[in-house]
This record gives C-alpha cells, structure tokens and sequence, in this order.
C-alpha cells in the first residue's frame, strides 16, 4: 500500500525518518537532477517529483542501503518523463548517459563537506576572482552577460572560470585531506 | 583525457546551465557523456563544482557586490595578456554523437489510487519537504520577497530603499538592512519567526536564511522550517527543531544560546572545524579573533523573544513576578526596595511596621495598579467573603478579623528596609537574593489574571503559578494558607507548629486561559492566636508559556 503523509505529517515516524534520510542525501540526488537537466526552475520540479514519489514508495527502502542510489534511480525514470512531456528541453540526455551519470552522484560521499571547504576556499581567491565568483554564483550573472557587462569575450570568461574552478578544487582536497575525509 | 576535451566539456556544461546551448552543442555533450563514464565523470564535477559554489557563495558572502569598473581593470588586462599569450585550443575530433531520438521506455507503475487525490494528498507534505529540502541552495533569486515585517517596537533603521512599515514584505537581498533602534520581529514565509533587537545589522540570505553581521536575534523555528540557518562571519547555525539566540558582538565573538530543541554549529578554523550538536539548555561561543568554539552558559533571558507594539512589551522570557505586581510594577520590573499595600485602604507604603488594626470583610480595589484587583480582611464569621471585583466569594474560616502587617514585597536583607518583619531564613542564611511576598494573618490579595493576558505578547500565557512558601519555625506560627482560581480551592496549607519541621515548600498552581482572578488568602489559625504568623512566599511568579508551543 502506498504510503499518504498526513497534514503535519510530521508527527508520523516514519515520516520523520524520511525526510532526516532524504535531508542528508539531498545534496546527490539534486546534482544528479541537475547534471541530467541543468536549467534550475526544471531541475526542482523534477526534484519536487522525486521526492513525492521517494515518500510514496519509502517502505521498499531498505535502511542502511545507499538512499542516494535509490532515490536516483527514481529520479532518473522521473527525467525521461519530463523529457518526453516536454520536448522544448533543449538538452536531452538518452538513457545511456543518464546511467552514465548515475554514479559520480550516487557514491559521492565528499558533496556535504565540499560546500563547508568551499567556504573557506572563497576566501582565499585573489580579489578579482572574487568577484567574477560573486557576479557569477552571487549575482547569477550567466557568463554571456558578465562578458557584456565587462566587455571582454566570452571565451576568455569561460577559461578564467575553469581556472578559478580548478584552484578551488585543488583548496578543496587539501582541505579535505586535513579534515580526515578525502 | 585531453585538456582540450577537458575545457571543451566545461565550456558546454556553463552553457548547457546558462541555457546557452545550441542543438548542435547539446549533442555533442550528450555524446561525450554517453560514450565514456570518465568524461561522464568529468562533467559531474563541473556541475557538482557549479552547485557548491553556488550554496557556499550564499552563505559566504555578506557584503554588497563590488565595484565593476575596478574589477574590470585589474581582470580584463590579466585576461587579455592571457588570451595574447595562450596557446590556441584545438579540439580533436570529436566522438560521433550518439544518436538520441530512439523510443524511450520506462517500466509503468499500475496505479491503484486515484492520482489526483494522491496528489492533493500529497502536495501539502510534498510542500513542507520542498522547503525544508532546498534550504542550502539558494535557488530564489535576489529580489525575491519571502520575509514579511510582522511588528515592531520602537524602531529606527538606517537610511533605507526598503519599505520598513509593519507588513512590509522583505526580499532576498546582498544588501544589509541596519536596525538603529528598538526592536523588529520578522515572518518567513516558512513559518520561522525572528526577533532583532538593536543595534542589529543583516541581511535575508534565502527564504530560509539570515545573515548577522552584528546585532542579536532570536529565532523561534516551526516544524515545517526546520534547516533554518543564521550565518555570522565565523559560524552557521542550522537549527533542527527549535528556539534559540544568536549574538555578534563588537569584538566579533558569536555566541549561540539554544533554548529549546536542538541545533547544528558549524564553526572554527580550517585546519579544526567543527559541526557540533548544541542543545536546549546549553551555549557555545566562537571567538571572532580565533575561531575557537568555547561552552559559556546559556543566558535564557539575554534575547527579547517576543514583541507586541500594540500592548508595547518586549518578551524575554522572563516570568511575571506577583512580587512586582503587588509593587505597582509590570511584572517583569524588579523590586529592590519594600513596598507595602494596606488591605483596608488600598494604597501602596514604603514603610511596613507592626500596627494591630481590625477591618471588616470588604473588598478593596486598587485603582492604582493594573494588575492586583483587589485585597481583603478575610473572616467568614459573616458568612462567604467577595474575593474578587466581579463579585466572586468564598466560605472562608472565622478568624479574628483583625490584621498587624501590611502586605509586603522586598528584596535584599530585610534589616536594611523600613520594616519590622523579621527575616526568613533557609539552611542558616537569610534570603536576599529573591524577591519575597509576605502576607500576615488576616490578608488577601486577588490578581487580575486577564488583565495580564491583555497586556502579553498575544503567544504567551500565564501557565501555573508557584512559589517557595516559608515560615518562621521559632515563632511557632499558627494559620493556614489559600490559593484560589475564580474562587475555587486549588491549594491549601495548614501550617502548625510541626509543619515548619518541613522547612520551606514549594508548590505549583496550574492555569487555565481563561482563568481571570487568582486569590491568595492567609488566616490565622484555630489556636487564636496570630501574632507571630509570617507567611513567606519567595519568587512567587507566573510561569509564561507559548500557546503554540511544539
């Protein structure tokens, strides 16, 4: 039978169990959402999806198996019918690089830690990266209007990010190498 | 993998999240995804990389986007040299697009319940997880209104763009809102409520999230917005289910003190930090200058907790005291001197001395405070007093209908008050740290229950009454003590000589909404005499309670 939350569902258990499991492997299974779809707005309803039909089917869960590699597998037959409903997504993935995408997301364990480095690796970029990151990730400039903005060409703000990007990467591990956990 | 497909991959993954891309490119991305799980892998670190930046660059930053033209000069010649410099990117020849038009197939799932009434079923708590879900990504965009401005008390804000009048809706914004004065409380739209007292400067991060820069706030979370985060710049505050407090002082110290429930610190240096649990009851500072995370104790009255303009209280947990009542005070205002009240005339004293006078049964009022309805000689010789000014009665006993002290709140040693009642003392020391209500043989007071609710943050209720009630042992006092509800007995002790054995009891009387009068009554006993009966009551208070509580 599947499962109905009640209104305030929250004094059901189960239900707490549910969301105290999804919370911590919502990070995996929103990033594969994305990498399959990345247009935000698309991506949520998606998730939104995922997780109506997570809760539905939570009494097949077995506990203490990998969440995130269950919940994936929802989301991914979720993507397919978002695609086919609506054809205007201009990237779509076939179901081959979809599995293909399965596991950097499913096995991640490092995806929570990797924002709390993050915050510390922001700090230690050169100013003016700093701030192509705050116009970018802060303001959400895409990188076509940044290029506008500042009158530079776009393909030397795409290799400026992939730069910033790999310094960041670099912080990280080291960061994550210190804490114990790469 | 070559850097060429490396930066290739790259280059169309920021695309394909810009929406940018063209059909062409989509296939090509495609292709390189479904033709080799290395640069499948590649590409999910470029979108895990672009998500993480994302969340930590919400919560990282709190200052105001910089100046443009500076940031171009600086940039744009380090990234024209580069552009002069670098070597030419060749792409290699690209792996054939696989072709992505085939039938898609997906195992149907025979649906036994009625999907729209699953649905409707479902989307209320579908709801409550998507917002709890999505509380690290800042998805709303700035310029999204998901604060409401609920009330405020006194305010001042700095010079401002943003509506501030009660009802405002608030946005996400990088730019900081300052409260000059006064105090401000604040509604997500999740349901999380906020206090902030002034100075206080922040900023709404998300529809979830606050920024501190410095100021204190006290956060009250529903169920339904647990994830709820208040980020300084050295800490994170995740609340999980809660009330708690959050400071930033001028030195750049963050305290936390949780008050109920439980929350996530995420604090100190990169080389220790920590994510710890903290607890109601328990506070934690994170020291500006070294990140280090330190126990302090948990001050539960520091924040203000509630507002109301319209009754013109700020809340901080504190407890009525009937002591300041019985003053004149409001309740929350401190006695630190004695003040008496004469149960025959009504009027408050300053001094309270040993006078043998005899009254008759009637009701006085009091129309010089608010909160105390009235007070009383009780002798049931006449049959049922009234107690109250609605014109509740009780059968109380007979007595001598005749009364030698005034009703007295003090603090401090009682030798240094102009008063001639002896000290109550506990294990050998007087007690003058509390606030203490004496009532001799033959007194009552009523307090007027409602009109306290009146002037109380609409949330929060008197909950129970309690005390410590004491005696003077070696006095061998003979009287008994009352406690009323609307004229009902809720409490009653006798005390005789072989009770003050027992030394000081306390006792708790439990309240209901729509209670209106509480009674206290104090006779002398059946032994006839009275002289000697002191009846103590130390901190006598109303416990407040929050009727929405969890």
């Amino acid at each position: 039978m599947e499962k109905k939350s009640t209104i305030g569902g929250i004094e059901n258990p189960e239900y707490r169990e549910f969301l105290k499991i999804l919370q911590a492997n919502k990070r995996r299974i929103f990033g594969f959402i994305f990498a399959c779809v990345p247009h935000y707005s698309t991506a949520e309803d998606i998730m939104q999806d995922t997780i109506i039909r997570l809760w539905s089917k939570f009494s097949t869960y077995t506990p203490g198996t990998n969440f995130a590699a269950w919940g994936i597998s929802y989301a991914k037959y979720i993507i397919l019918e978002h695609q086919r409903k609506d054809c205007n997504i201009r990237l779509q993935f076939d179901s081959d690089a979809l599995d293909n995408l399965v596991k950097p997301f499913e096995n991640d364990k490092d995806m929570d830690t990797r924002v709390e480095a993050l915050q510390v690796c922001l700090d230690k970029l050169p100013e003016i990266q700093k701030q192509l990151v705050q116009m970018r990730y802060a303001d959400k400039l895409t990188v076509k209007e940044i290029a506008l903005k500042v009158g530079r060409p776009v393909h030397g703000l795409y290799k400026a990010l992939m730069k910033i990007q790999g310094s960041l990467q670099q912080c990280i591990e080291g960061a994550l190498k210190r804490w114990d956990m790469a | 993998m070559s850097n060429e497909v490396k930066s290739r991959i790259s280059e169309l993954a920021f695309k394909a999240i810009d929406g940018d891309l063209l059909p062409a490119e989509s296939q090509e991305l495609s292709g390189y995804i479904a033709s080799s799980e290395f640069l499948a892998e590649y590409y999910s670190a470029c979108i895990k990389m672009h998500l993480s930046i994302l969340e930590a660059e919400a919560s990282h930053r709190l200052s105001p986007t910089a100046d443009v033209s500076a940031f171009d000069r600086n940039l744009w010649q380090t990234m024209a040299l580069h552009e002069r410099t670098a070597p030419g990117i060749k792409l290699e020849s690209r792996v054939a697009p696989r072709e992505l038009i085939r039938k898609v197939e997906y195992a149907k799932t025979p649906s036994h319940v009625n999907k729209v009434s699953l649905a409707v079923a479902l989307f209320s708590a579908a709801a409550m997880v998507f917002l709890i879900i999505f509380t690290q990504l800042a998805r709303f965009s700035t310029g999204q209104e998901v604060v409401t401005l609920a009330d405020t008390l006194n305010a001042s804000w700095a010079d401002t763009d943003v509506s501030t009048s009660q009802g405002a809706r608030l946005a996400v914004s990088s730019k900081p809102l300052f409260l000059r004065e006064g105090m401000a409380e604040v509604l997500f739209d999740n349901g999380a409520r906020v206090v902030f007292e002034a100075p206080a400067e922040f900023q709404i991060l998300a529809e979830d999230r606050i920024g501190l820069r410095h100021g204190r706030i006290y956060a009250t979370v529903p169920r339904q917005a647990v994830g709820f985060s208040i980020y300084t710049h050295n800490a994170k505050v995740i609340d999980l289910g809660t009330e708690f407090g959050v400071e930033v002082d001028s030195r750049g110290d963050t305290t936390l003190h949780v008050l109920k429930g439980e929350t996530r610190l995420i604090a100190g240096r990169e080389s220790d930090k920590l994510s710890i649990e903290v607890d109601h009851g328990t506070a934690k500072k994170v020291a500006g200058s070294t990140q280090r995370i330190t126990d302090i104790p948990c001050d539960m009255n520091l924040f203000v907790r509630d507002i109301d303009s319209h009754v013109g209280v700020a809340w901080r947990g504190e407890n009525i005291s009937l002591g300041s009542l019985v003053a004149g005070l409001d309740g929350f205002q401190e006695v630190n001197s004695l003040v008496g009240l004469n149960p025959v005339s009504g009027e408050f004293v300053t001094s309270v001395e040993k006078l043998w006078r005899r009254s008759d049964t009637t009701y006085r009022t009091i129309p010089d405070s608010r909160f105390v309805d009235g007070v009383f000689v009780p002798d049931g010789k006449a049959g049922a007093i009234q107690i109250a000014s609605s014109g509740i009665t009780f059968d109380c006993p007979d007595t001598l209908g005749v009364f030698t002290h005034d009703i007295a709140v003090y603090r401090g040693p009682v030798g240094s008050q102009k008063t001639t009642i002896p000290p109550v003392v506990i294990n050998g020391k007087e007690v003058v740290h509390d606030p203490i209500l004496m009532l001799h043989s033959n007194i009552g007071i009523t307090f007027d229950l409602q009109a306290l609710r009146d002037c109380l943050p609409s949330n929060r209720k008197p909950q129970y009454f309690q005390a410590t009630a004491a005696t003077i042992q070696e006095y061998n006092p003979d009287m008994e003590f009352w406690v009323l509800v609307d004229g009902q007995l809720r409490y009653e002790r006798k005390i005789e000589t072989e009770d003050c054995d027992r030394g000081p009891i306390s006792f708790q009387v439990d309240l209901g909404p729509e209670d209106r009068f509480l009674t206290l009554i104090v006779t002398d006993g059946p032994s006839g005499s009275h002289a000697n009966d002191f009846f103590y009551l130390i901190k006598p208070e109303l416990s407040l309670a929050d009727s929405d509580s969890r």
